[in-house]
């Protein structure tokens, strides 16, 4: 029975996955669902429910506690905790369509409540699961509030784990990655200013990791932007979420020394080709080539880098410029924007450069900005292909919240922006 | 009063009682008289001895006698009981008070979400009515269509329209139609045949009153008939509908079609040729003009791609099913009109060469072998990509990388027929004359022959392949078996183009293989060979001139014009040539004409190291040289003006 419950975590998780990273009609879906369904429906007709829980860092399945797995199935934790799913039911009886209408609604990424689960099963005629938190009881449950720096932190956790299970050549799902890399996207779009105000908090240890998702969330940002398919940004966060493995604090068998953490990233990470592509060892080694191909290494054989290399190079320095803020006030978004303008042709490949500024802005959302009419605001909103003209909320001193459209406003421009470092500038 | 009117007396009271118990509180006075009142209303329809029946649905109430009720009161109780699971309610005659005050007390409570429930609390109390049944609804109706009703409120509505020809009636009954069409086929509401003949009259009415609400009960009834075609069982049944869709015009059908275009994943060629048939006797090629003139409006609104695809598939379709050309024109046209399609995504055709360059690094860097031999394995793996692709610059770095490391790599089996792999492919660019880039690495750079000698030869005699490439490598590879090279060299001794080109390359070719190619070629060529050969030898650095001498007084003088320049490159040897040439003896000018010949040969190439020979010859005694005397000052007085 034990191996048994186990599997069906280990799929569960797969389908949930699966749910999330494809449509609902997908084969890979439908295959995983099915498999999973036909061993709820084994286990059930030997008992009249099965539940799984989350308690602490301990899942508890039917009659089996699996200890401190939290580490091992991060994603499942996150997942359930981000629509307050605690408990897990399924009865005997559990139809097949019960499952897909159930996978399909935990795999949006909108935040749920109790009160949510329980109107959508009665709409949807699932009789057969019911889900809960611990100490249920029928209380109308307030909408859960979004999170940002609890949620940012763990993530930056789960980025680290993942690293160190590569580094460590460990067996990592490229369904995994994949789903991490939309969590980012689903989670902090639109946040990286956010993300970044944290870097003072951010402990030596957790940099790195740090580092690389915002490196990621700003690749697929700008990508989902500009248009690119799915599995393009997907593809493209995950190789930018590991673009720096070169410099994790680990020590690899028989790595020689004074290899440049360029060339160590690509060599753990093209052991990984099988499941995630070469896309990933390939940013790793190509995101310091330059344009003009002298950077390092110094690669022969290829004209120039490969376009998921130039984005993700371009969003490694940015993030580089950005946190230098930190220490030396003159790096505000103008100025780094400015700066990386002038290696236009040299480091950063100018269509992409242009084109990443047309939709990220030079002004990142949640930046607070001052106006030339003496307003200060916050960045809500880019306007494609208008980057020194965002959409901002006005914060102060007067008509507070209320929305102006520098596209719209002529008149107004801004001046600069505040630092988010130094919040006592304002 | 009539017994209609009693009943809507009854009914009106019914729906006030109801809200008025929803006001007071439970022990309230008022909760026992209002549903005193109503008794009153109620009895005289339940005398004597009658039941009152009432069927629900979502906007009427229905009698026994299957008279419609849909007067905004009936819309209303039928909402309301509707809303409470309820799908026919019967009261008995012999109903008391307390019986209806129970019934309506448990009315007026908040209508439950969960029906089931709604039932089982009825049946709680259904010992304490006795008078009163209810027929609940099937859950799953509540939730989705109401089955059967559907078509008889159809009826209804429709004939109710005609009688009325109110555009307020018209309208319900169309919007009716609209949503009936969602749960049944046209050819099912129309199966009535009493009703039938009055569709056309209906469409028309509607039409010259509502415009609007006639296009989209049109539409529907389109869209019914072309997602459903399976419901035409009969060739009597397309014509049915012929009759019916022969009444609109041109326009509207195309309109009609648009929407279907859209809405219709399954659109296709064979659905075209159904509408075709179904408006066999409409003018077509109006109907495309108008179906196009639609379109083109949508080009900019709807997903290129989606258009793209569909505009394909029907053009596509129509070689197997043909529908009127007018269309296929129409779609041809607006195919061409679509901007260009242009596919974001991310470029993933060249990372393996991205993925090559990275094991080149690795093979370049690496220093234990297993880790170099799993990036020679790949390598390998790809190395007929990389020639495939013509990617001379990857080839080119992975030569240089297998022979830099050779003393690593030659353990592994496939590395000397890795080489040789990638070394035939460069061969035979070269010896096919291809010009490539990096060709100069490889000529300098590859040190053995993968495709052997007589590959070389017969390139280079059979196929007559000759450049200064193919020579370099023939010259290194095949430096010992020249002798076979002059073999076959002496056997196209007649193939004058073939020789030149050879010159031509051997120019090229700085060795002393050349040379002595060269000299063949001198040894059996005729003199414009010759004269060739010596202007090729000018550019080589070997220099070696004995197999002049025996050739240098041959007549007629013309080649020995550059061999006397050739030979400046060494003085001596111009001096001994200009010796043979000007001053040998002439008794009696026996020899004159040659002199003279030689005397002119050096005065057209203006030899200044002839001059002291020439005066000589100018200065000749005797009669019998008068003519030479007077040649050479000739040839001095064009040094002179020099």
């Amino acid at each position: 029975m034990s191996d048994r419950l186990q599997q069906v975590l280990t799929l569960f998780l797969s389908v949930w996955q699966a749910g999330r990273l494809y449509f609902s009609e997908h084969p890979q879906f439908l295959e995983l669902l099915e498999r999973l369904y036909r061993l709820f429906s084994e286990i059930l007709k030997e008992r009249e429910e099965l539940t799984l829980a989350i308690v602490d860092e301990d899942i508890v399945m039917g009659e089996k506690i699996m200890v401190n797995y939290q580490q091992r199935m991060p994603f499942l934790f996150q997942g359930l905790k981000e629509r307050s799913l605690e408990r897990l039911t399924f009865y005997a009886g559990l139809e097949k369509e019960e499952l897909v209408k159930f996978f399909g609604f935990i795999s949006l990424p909108q935040k749920r409540s109790e009160e949510d689960f329980r109107h959508f099963f009665q709409l949807e005629g699932i009789k057969n699961i019911s889900v809960g938190k611990l100490k249920a009881s029928f209380e109308e449950e307030k909408r859960p509030e979004p999170n940002f720096s609890p949620n940012y932190r763990d993530t930056i956790q789960i980025v680290g784990l993942i690293a160190e299970k590569l580094s460590q050549q460990e067996n990592v799902s490229p369904l995994d990655l994949k789903y991490l890399a939309l969590s980012i996207l689903e989670n902090f779009s639109g946040s990286y200013w956010q993300g970044l105000s944290e870097w003072p908090c951010i402990s030596s240890s957790q940099r790195l990791w740090a580092h690389l998702l915002n490196t990621s969330l700003l690749v697929m940002t700008a990508l989902s932007r500009l248009g690119y398919p799915r599995e393009d940004i997907l593809d493209l966060g995950v190789a930018a979420l590991f673009h720096d493995l070169g410099k994790a604090p680990l020590v690899e068998f028989g790595v020689p020394t004074g290899e440049n953490h360029m060339l160590r990233g690509a060599k753990i990470l093209i052991r990984y080709k099988e499941n995630l592509s070469s896309l990933p060892a390939i940013v790793a080694l190509e995101h310091h080539l330059r344009y003009d191909l002298k950077g390092q290494p110094e690669l022969k054989g290829i004209g120039e880098p490969h376009d998921a290399s130039l984005i993700v190079a371009m969003a490694n320095i940015y993030d580089h410029l950005l946190r230098k803020g930190i220490y030396d006030e003159r790096f505000n978004p103008l100025f780094v924007y400015n700066l990386m303008m002038g290696e236009k042709g040299r480091v950063f490949s100018p269509e992409w450069l242009d084109q990443f500024f047309q939709v990220m802005g030079v002004w990142p959302e949640g930046c607070e900005v001052i106006l030339n009419d003496g307003r200060t605001g916050r960045v809500v909103r880019q306007n494609k292909n208008e980057p020194f003209r965002p959409r901002i909320e006005v914060s102060s001193p007067k008509r507070e919240g209320e929305v102006i459209d520098l596209s719209q406003e002529r008149k107004l421009s801004i001046l600069g922006s505040l630092n988010p470092f130094f919040p006592q500038d304002k | 009063m009539s017994e209609r009117q009693e009943l809507n007396e009854f009914l009106i009271n019914f729906r006030l009682t109801l809200k008025k118990l929803a006001l007071y509180p439970e022990q309230h006075p008022a909760q026992q008289a209002f549903p005193l009142e109503l008794k009153e209303k109620l009895d005289p329809l339940l005398f004597p001895n009658k039941t009152l029946w009432l069927g629900v649905t979502t906007r009427a109430l229905r009698l026994q006698d299957d008279t419609w009720l849909t007067e905004k009161i009936h819309e209303e109780i039928a909402r309301y009981l509707h809303s409470r699971g309820i799908k026919s309610l019967r009261i008995k005659p012999g109903l008391t008070v307390e019986e209806l005050t129970l019934f309506l007390k448990f009315l007026s409570k908040s209508p439950r979400k969960d029906f089931y429930r709604e039932k089982e609390s009825f049946r709680l109390l259904e010992e304490q009515l006795p008078h009163i049944e209810i027929e609940w609804l099937d859950y799953s109706l509540v939730l989705a269509a109401q089955g059967e009703e559907i078509k008889e409120v159809w009826s209804y509505l429709f004939e109710k329209a005609l009688r009325s020809r109110q555009v307020r009636d018209l309208n319900q009954a169309a919007s009716f139609l609209v949503k009936a069409l969602e749960h049944f086929s046209v050819c099912e509401l129309a199966a009535n045949d009493r009703e039938w003949p009055f569709w056309s009259h209906f469409f028309s009415l509607l039409r010259e009153n509502d415009t609007r609400s006639f296009k989209i009960a049109l539409s529907a009834i389109v869209k019914n008939l072309l997602c459903q075609p399976n419901q035409l069982t009969l060739p009597s049944l397309e014509e049915k509908f012929q009759s019916l869709l022969e009444g609109f015009d041109e326009e509207n059908l195309a309109s009609c079609l648009v929407n279907i275009f859209r809405e219709d994943a399954s659109f296709d060629a064979s659905k075209l040729c159904l509408w075709f048939r179904l408006t066999r006797k409409k003018k077509h090629g109006l109907m495309a003009s108008f179906l196009e003139r639609n379109l083109e409006t949508k080009l900019a609104q709807w997903p290129v791609s989606f258009i793209r695809n569909k505009f394909t598939q029907l053009i596509q379709g129509y070689s197997v099913e043909p529908y009127p050309e007018a269309y296929y024109q129409a779609f041809l046209a607006l195919l061409k009109r679509l901007p260009a399609e242009s596919k974001i995504q991310l470029d993933r055709s060249y990372l393996w060469k991205h993925e090559v360059a990275l094991h080149l690094l690795l093979l370049r860097q690496g220093k234990k072998a297993e880790a170099l031999f799993d990036s020679f394995n790949f390598l390998t793996r790809h190395l007929s990509r990389m020639m495939e692709s013509q990617d001379f610059i990857l080839l080119r770095e992975m030569h240089r990388v297998l022979v830099d490391r050779q003393p690593l790599l030659s353990g592994h089996d496939e590395y000397l027929p890795t080489l040789k792999r990638l070394t035939a492919f460069i061969e035979k660019k070269i010896l096919r004359e291809e010009n490539f880039a990096e060709q100069k690495y490889f000529v300098d750079n590859l040190n053995k022959s993968a495709l052997g000698l007589n590959y070389y030869l017969q390139s280079i005699f059979g196929d007559g392949h000759v450049s200064p490439a193919i020579l370099k490598l023939f010259f290194r590879f095949f430096l010992d078996h020249l002798f076979y090279f002059y073999i076959n060299l002496d056997e196209k001794a007649g193939d004058k183009s073939f020789l030149e080109k050879m010159i031509a390359s051997l120019a090229e070719v700085d060795c002393p293989a050349s040379f002595v190619t060269l000299k063949n070629i001198f040894n059996f060529g005729d003199s414009e060979l010759r004269r060739k050969v010596l202007s090729a030898m000018q550019r080589l650095s070997t220099f070696e001139e004995s197999f002049l001498w025996p050739h240098l007084l041959e007549r007629p003088l013309s080649w020995q014009k550059e061999a006397l320049l050739w030979l400046k490159k060494k003085p001596a040897s111009l001096e001994r040539a200009l010796r043979l040439l000007l001053s040998q003896s002439s008794p009696f000018g026996l020899k004159n004409n040659q002199l003279i010949e030689a005397a002119k040969l050096v005065g057209e190439i203006g030899l200044d190291e002839a001059l002291p020979y020439l005066k000589l010859l100018a200065r000749r005694p005797f009669f019998w040289n008068r003519r030479l005397r007077k040649e050479v000052k000739k040839i001095l007085e064009f040094f002179n003006e020099r």
